[in-house]
């Protein structure tokens, strides 16, 4: 009893801590609001499950942020099956969600900041937003997304290249 | 004395300085992706989103809890259709080992007598093809129903074994009809053969 009482209370404080920094990973991967809040419950459900599983060998916040992306790429990939998104690529679903969402205020280049991103190969959007916005280290996101730091190094440039030439085509 | 010689009490990662150009140009590079398109996060959320998202995570505990319940537990209708199936695939097995048996006594079209032990049906029959799938079914009594709805009963709703008689009255005698009539069907194709 007072074992679960204690895992009670370190699952509200790691909702309490990280329920907003998670939130912004996820929103980045899916941008449409109701997606991000539909992975966020899902992935701090299966935090709450297996909170006695977490050895500590990783971060906490790490382990977060694993389970957090392995969730908003399930469902990234359950999205592709669904018939009706299946004439479109997962890119320009992505896009036409964004464009309806109420929940995004930017502007025409914010939007087009939004595609050119999409652009991007899987991966690399997640190693570029994971960088580019959260300045997160290549070494915590080895972790997250159990990549070797140099291999990281070379998507996030990859990915900064791509964009400075949709930049430049776009220009 | 060296450079490396003044700083030997300092390290550097494993070729640190092979790509100090790379990065430099990843730098000045992530540099005109900030000046053209800044960072400011474009995204918001809807008011007293984040105070109130352990509620919504209650709440959705409880709806997964209940949707799990659901998906184990078959609905109604799903539950009668297994029943069904059961019954109809009994009678057929029944039906089949009844004429394998005929046919194997008598190798003629009129069938003389019908005899099967295992089910407790100890009959005498005298049937014609012209009339076969009632006279077969005529052959069927409630008793031996009964015995079929028995093997039916392993599938209850709750999983246990179901002997409540008052489950069977969900079938009718027309029901049983339609699932004899798909085995004799396949019988008279044989037997033509």
């Amino acid at each position: 009893m007072e074992e679960l009482n204690r895992t009670k209370s370190a699952f509200e404080e790691i909702v309490e801590n990280y329920k907003e920094r998670l939130y912004w990973h996820i929103r980045k991967m899916v941008l449409v609001h109701e997606d991000a809040d539909d992975i966020l419950q899902d992935t701090f459900l299966k935090v709450r499950k297996n909170l006695d599983k977490f050895k500590g060998d990783s971060k906490l916040y790490t382990w977060l942020y694993r389970i957090a992306t392995n969730e908003a790429i399930n469902f990234l990939n359950a999205k592709k099956r669904k018939p009706e998104t299946v004439s479109l690529s997962q890119e320009e679903y992505l896009f036409e969600n964004l464009k309806s969402d109420v929940y995004f205020e930017g502007d025409k280049l914010q939007l087009e900041f939004q595609r050119a991103i999409l652009s991007l190969p899987e991966k690399q959007r997640i190693v570029f937003n994971m960088k580019y916005f959260d300045e997160m280290k290549y070494s915590d996101m080895s972790e997250i997304l159990d990549t070797s730091v140099g291999a990281l190094k070379a998507s996030y440039h990859h990915a900064v290249k791509k964009i400075k030439s949709f930049i430049r085509n776009e220009g | 004395m060296s450079v490396n010689e003044k700083n030997k009490n300092f390290k550097v990662p494993d070729g640190y300085f092979d790509g100090i150009m790379s990065d430099m140009e990843m730098k000045i590079s992530e540099d005109e992706i900030i000046q053209h398109f800044g960072k400011e996060n474009p995204f918001v959320v809807p008011e007293n989103y984040f105070e109130n998202i352990e509620e919504n995570l209650s709440q959705k505990k409880v709806k997964s809890i209940l949707q799990a319940e659901k998906a184990v537990k078959p609905s109604g209708n799903t539950n009668k259709f297994i029943r069904i199936f059961v019954v109809a695939a009994s009678v057929s097995i029944f039906m089949l080992i009844s004429l394998l048996y005929i046919n194997g006594n008598e190798n003629k079209t009129k069938i003389s007598s019908l005899k099967i032990d295992s089910t407790g049906i100890n009959k005498k029959s005298n049937l014609e093809f012209n009339n076969f799938d009632d006279e077969l079914l005529s052959q069927i009594s409630e008793e031996d129903i009964s015995t079929l709805f028995e093997l039916d009963g392993i599938l209850s709703e709750d999983g246990n074994v179901n002997n409540n008689p008052e489950e069977y009255k969900d079938f009718s005698y027309e029901e049983m009809e339609e699932y004899a009539d798909e085995y004799i069907e396949t019988e008279m194709i044989l037997a033509e053969l």
